[in-house]
């Protein structure tokens, strides 16, 4: 028999519970579709968020022989993986992160003894040489994630994905509480370190990690100028270094050897 | 499993409907015991083992400790779970530590040590649940509760899931009766169980990761000197984040084990409207302070034994109670500066019996300002990765530095601002009751108007899935 030596009980509040419950629900639903009709009209659509988890269930598809390819955003928005899947004979594995280093991955893919397949490494030298910071640990929480993700962060993960594909305000990036307070004009103290805002949505995800741009950005108009001019002050236009890249695109397939090609665009 | 994940969702969903379909009571303990290893199991499976191992100890050392009449064995069996609990804490929470030390200090003596690097993980939760088990032991060696006959009961209260991994700190005595009938449904309890579930996923990710945590991590993370604004404005962020975060955690458990049919006690007592140090202690992670008064100070001798005495064993206490955070000396620091302002406290209130001043409404705010401004200060060694960053802080909280930085966007301190003020006008009004009398007090739409809100607001916070501070402990 238990030597009770506690009979606490909790007061519950005296109100209409069952009545306050149900409105709640449906006050909450009708909230939910309102807000999702509001993200569509201004031309959001559902999409995968771009997370470790998604990273690393790439990084799962990793077989042996692979082709990977890893980097920057300059990786991850130009590499077309049906166009190199049909010059290479095989499907390449998107693990490039837009704004990381590539190093940790590097290393991690040259750690793991299992494979011996082709590593594709967009490389832009202020990142890939980054000596630490934001850039170096982006990928490392990927790399940490993949090596430690836990039944529970899978299971979340399988759930999210679903989910994601059929709701367009999860898009975290920008539909957030935190990223829809960031889009206020508040000016900030003269001085002050602030970094500047980064622009808005221009792409969609899909379970590959393939990054699309949307229509509303890859065709002028407002969104694409804003989209221009937020990156404006980090990075110079490319257009010689996309010239580049489609000739080196086009000369792959021709190749059977596996090898490593590095990229290197000018900051 | 987070409380603020996917997974958590459908697998509440699943336990508390199976819960309630069940007839048999014994069916239904049996779920919730599956249920609290899969919980915990979903972060790392051999570590459910190691739970297991824990419980399985206590309970045979609790029933020699009531079976033993002489006081030597009682002793030895009593000796055994605190040490081998104790030990199993030490050895995957301060191995390292430990090492490190004593390399330190070999070095000091111009000895060169190098020691192996212990690659363990730390079980989750590991702080919590080892106290959740030691109180059985330690309530039977006292002689306040007898012993469960059943294993079952005994794991199911040491690893009940809503309480498993970041408290509060439950002890056996105050969940083992509630395992001896089935709790009747009742729908009112389920709901407002569910309300609070709703407030405390706010609280987390709404206020603490969305609002706060941001500013605090640009400010404790910034390697060059800070102006005076940002530096207090990063402290004063951290300490709402850290109360938003834990106490968020708790009020989950709570309205978990509520939609459960269970009662836990109130982790936290609007403490930052505390008066002085020792009613923030009886404000701030209730569960842990209680444990260490029952279980550490008044053993030591408490304030039976003379002012000094009771001063020393509050900054004793302290030490342990910073240690048990972490692993490090800057949770040291946090430790003894809070035994400190309890020792001071104490030795002012001995000049001050006879103050009848310092009872009035502005005179109570001033102090509590006081409080909640040392408190923060005490804050800066808690989340400070070294002592580099903390003097670094400090001397910007005080305009040490001859050239400083401002990092904080204009956003970002209208953040903190509007948070923190709502904290203190939420907190000093409801010093003195309950959540449950003032939202009894409250009409029903604007309940109703406060959970929409709240739920909405998670909604829109989505895919912020941080882990909670409290589970590193």
């Amino acid at each position: 028999m238990h030597s009770s030596t506690s009979n606490f009980e909790r007061p519950i509040p005296a109100q209409p519970w069952r009545g306050i419950a149900v409105l709640v629900v449906i006050v909450t639903l009708l909230c939910a579709i309102a807000w999702e009709v509001r993200c569509r009209t201004v031309g959001y659509g559902p999409t995968l968020n771009d997370t470790e988890d998604l990273w690393a269930q790439a990084r799962r598809r990793l077989k042996p022989g692979s082709v990977v390819i890893i980097g920057d955003s300059r990786a991850w928005f130009d590499s077309d993986l049906d166009e190199l899947e049909r010059g290479l004979g095989s499907r390449p594995v998107q693990l490039a992160q837009p704004g990381s280093c590539a190093f940790p991955v590097l290393e991690d893919l040259a750690n793991d003894e299992a494979f011996h397949g082709t590593i594709v490494c967009s490389i832009v030298p202020r990142m890939f040489f980054a000596p630490g910071g934001p850039l170096v640990e982006n990928a490392r929480k990927a790399v940490k994630r993949f090596h430690t993700q836990t039944l529970a962060q899978r299971a979340s993960h399988l759930l999210a994905v679903p989910l994601e594909e059929h709701v367009a305000f999860l898009k975290e990036r920008d539909l957030t509480t935190e990223a829809l307070l960031k889009e206020l004009p508040i000016p900030n103290r003269p001085g002050a370190l602030v970094p500047p805002r980064t622009p808005p949505y221009f792409q969609t995800v899909d379970r590959e990690r393939r990054a699309r741009m949307t229509a509303s950005c890859a065709h002028p108009g407002r969104l694409q100028t804003r989209v221009k001019m937020g990156w404006a002050r980090l990075f110079t236009p490319r257009h010689h270094q996309i010239t580049f890249r489609g000739r080196w695109l086009r000369s792959v397939p021709g190749r059977r050897s596996k090898r490593v090609f590095a990229t290197r665009t000018r900051p | 499993m987070l409380f603020n994940s996917l997974t958590f969702v459908v697998f509440f969903a699943v336990v508390v409907s199976a819960y309630w379909m069940m007839d048999s009571w014994r069916g239904r303990k049996n779920l919730l015991l599956i249920a609290s290893y899969i919980f915990y199991g979903a972060w790392n499976p051999p570590f459910a083992a190691l739970l297991f191992s824990t419980t399985a100890l206590d309970f045979y050392l609790g029933r020699r400790i009531a079976k033993e009449q002489r006081p030597g064995p009682r002793n030895v069996w009593l000796v055994i779970s605190v040490a081998v609990n104790l030990s199993m804490l030490g050895f995957f929470k301060y191995g390292n530590f430990l090492l490190e030390n004593f390399q330190w200090a070999l070095a000091r003596g111009g000895i060169t040590y190098q020691p192996p690097h212990l690659d363990v993980f730390l079980p989750i939760g590991i702080s919590f649940y080892t106290f959740h088990s030691l109180s059985y032991t330690l309530d039977i060696y006292r002689g306040v509760m007898q012993p469960t006959r059943s294993l079952r009961d005994f794991a199911l209260a040491v690893s009940f899931f809503p309480q498993l991994v970041a408290g509060p700190i439950v002890r056996a005595g105050d969940f083992l009766p509630q395992l001896e009938a089935p709790p009747k449904p009742q729908t009112g309890r389920f709901l407002w169980g569910l309300l609070l579930m709703t407030l405390g996923l706010f609280e987390k990710v709404v206020l603490a990761d969305t609002m706060l945590a941001g500013s605090a991590d640009s400010v404790f993370s910034y390697g060059g000197p800070l102006v005076a604004l940002d530096s207090w404005l990063g402290v004063i962020a951290f300490a709402g984040q850290i109360f938003f975060d834990f106490a968020g955690y708790s009020i989950c458990a709570i309205g978990a084990a509520l939609c459960l049919g269970f009662h836990l006690k109130d982790n936290f007592r609007f403490p930052y409207a505390a008066v002085g140090f020792s009613d923030f202690w009886r404000r701030w992670h209730i569960s842990l302070s209680t444990f260490l008064r029952d279980y550490l100070y008044i053993p030591l001798g408490g304030n039976r034994l003379g002012a000094a005495r009771a001063m020393t064993n509050l900054i004793v206490v302290m030490f342990i109670g910073g240690l048990w955070h972490g692993a490090a000396w800057t949770f040291v620091v946090w430790g003894l500066l809070h035994g400190s302002y309890l020792a001071i406290e104490r030795l002012l209130k001995v000049f001050t019996t006879e103050v009848t001043w310092a009872e009035g409404f502005y005179v109570k705010i001033l102090i509590g300002l006081g409080t909640y401004a040392l408190v923060c200060i005490a804050w800066v060694f808690f989340r400070a990765s070294d002592f580099a960053t903390a003097s670094r802080l400090l001397h910007g909280m005080f305009g040490a530095h001859a050239t400083a930085d401002a990092i904080l966007s204009t956003r970002e301190i209208l953040q903190i601002g509007i948070v923190t003020l709502g904290m203190f006008i939420a907190q000093w009004s409801l010093r003195e009751t309950s959540m449950e009398a003032a939202v009894a007090r409250l009409p029903r739409w604007v309940v109703t108007a406060a959970w929409v809100f709240m739920a909405g607001a998670i909604i829109l916070t989505q895919g912020n899935s941080n882990a909670f501070i409290y589970f590193q402990f």
